[in-house]
């Protein structure tokens, strides 16, 4: 009987040990592959969120830095649109003006200056008229994009304090940062 | 006995700590998610107080009055605005020489701003700044 019993077994698993152990390899799977799909969820998540916040981050704190050198902010406050245009007080040298503005959902950053044919070397004010009462000519310096996932871009207070709030959106994921800056030129 | 397989005990003990492992592992990452949202609450934060910093910076030592000139309040009124979670209150006090703060006015004054706001947790969580703003 015994025997017997033995050798029944050696040919191979009952229906229930297959069962169970095709269950227990099922949940095993299972687990595995919820747990990988939750750390990639969570990956995604965790970047996205970062990812947001570093270009808020990085953008606020250098519009902050320049709007703070600056000599003299030219848009009028409140601005009407996502854009601030001021003087740049980084380099005393040559006048030369710093634009932010927003193109599509990139935050664009123009380094300008403006010069009379006369004498293209001299950078001279924006607004200023040669002899012959004609505008400057514009010369773009530099202009590319510094900061991604931009929805909107606000400016307002006045030329000595400046409020700046700063809208952010990547795959339905919002972020606003409002902060402002003391011109002390 | 042991040599055709495993007992139902070691395959019950074999599975509780595969359990463990991953329910552990699975908390993992909602913890994550949830300190990098702290992370950027902090931020967000630490904006609002230097944006307060920053206007207090653009007045004079004389025209900051002292005590509480900023009483709590939400940065949003609009439920559906993120800054509507956060609250924000500032108060001015004399200090001495030793930054002990003092009720004559000895030409120094600290501006302390404290954003205060709740994390994915409900905790208050708060964030303080202080400026030290003297008499020129």
């Amino acid at each position: 009987m015994k025997i017997e019993k033995n050798k029944i077994r050696k040919n191979g698993f009952t229906i229930l040990e297959t069962m169970v152990s095709v269950s227990l390899f099922t949940i095993l799977i299972l687990l595995t592959g919820s747990l990988f799909s939750l750390s990639q969820k969570s990956y995604t998540a965790g970047a996205n969120e970062n990812e947001l916040t570093q270009n808020a981050r990085v953008s606020i704190d250098r519009i902050s830095r320049e709007i703070r050198q600056s000599v003299e902010i030219i848009t009028s406050l409140p601005a009407t649109s996502t854009e601030i245009f001021f003087q740049n007080g980084h380099d005393m040298d040559q006048i030369t003006y710093i634009r932010y503005y927003l193109d599509g959902t990139d935050l664009m950053r123009a380094h300008e200056a403006y010069y009379f044919l006369a004498d293209p070397g001299v950078y001279v004010i924006w607004n200023g008229l040669n002899h012959l009462g004609q505008p400057p000519e514009k010369i773009m310096l530099e202009d590319r994009v510094v900061g991604e996932f931009f929805n909107n871009v606000r400016f307002w207070g006045n030329n000595n304090l400046v409020h700046i709030l700063i809208n952010l959106e990547k795959n339905q994921k919002q972020l606003q940062i409002q902060s402002s800056v003391f011109s002390r030129n | 006995m042991n040599k055709d397989g495993f007992s139902l005990i070691e395959v019950m003990v074999a599975f509780s700590i595969l359990m463990v492992t991953f329910i552990s592992l699975m908390g993992a990452f909602p913890t994550a998610l949830s300190i990098n949202k702290g992370a950027e609450n902090m931020s967000i934060a630490s904006y609002l107080a230097q944006d307060k910093i920053e206007e207090l910076n653009s007045d004079d030592y004389e025209a900051i009055a002292t005590g509480t000139i900023e009483a709590r309040h939400r940065l949003s009124a609009d439920t559906d605005n993120s800054l509507y979670r956060f609250e924000r209150e500032t108060a001015i006090y004399f200090v001495d020489q030793n930054l002990q703060a003092t009720s004559s006015d000895t030409g120094l004054k600290i501006a302390s701003t404290t954003v205060h706001y709740t994390d994915t947790y409900k905790n208050n969580k708060s964030y303080n700044l202080k400026m030290l703003i003297s008499l020129k």
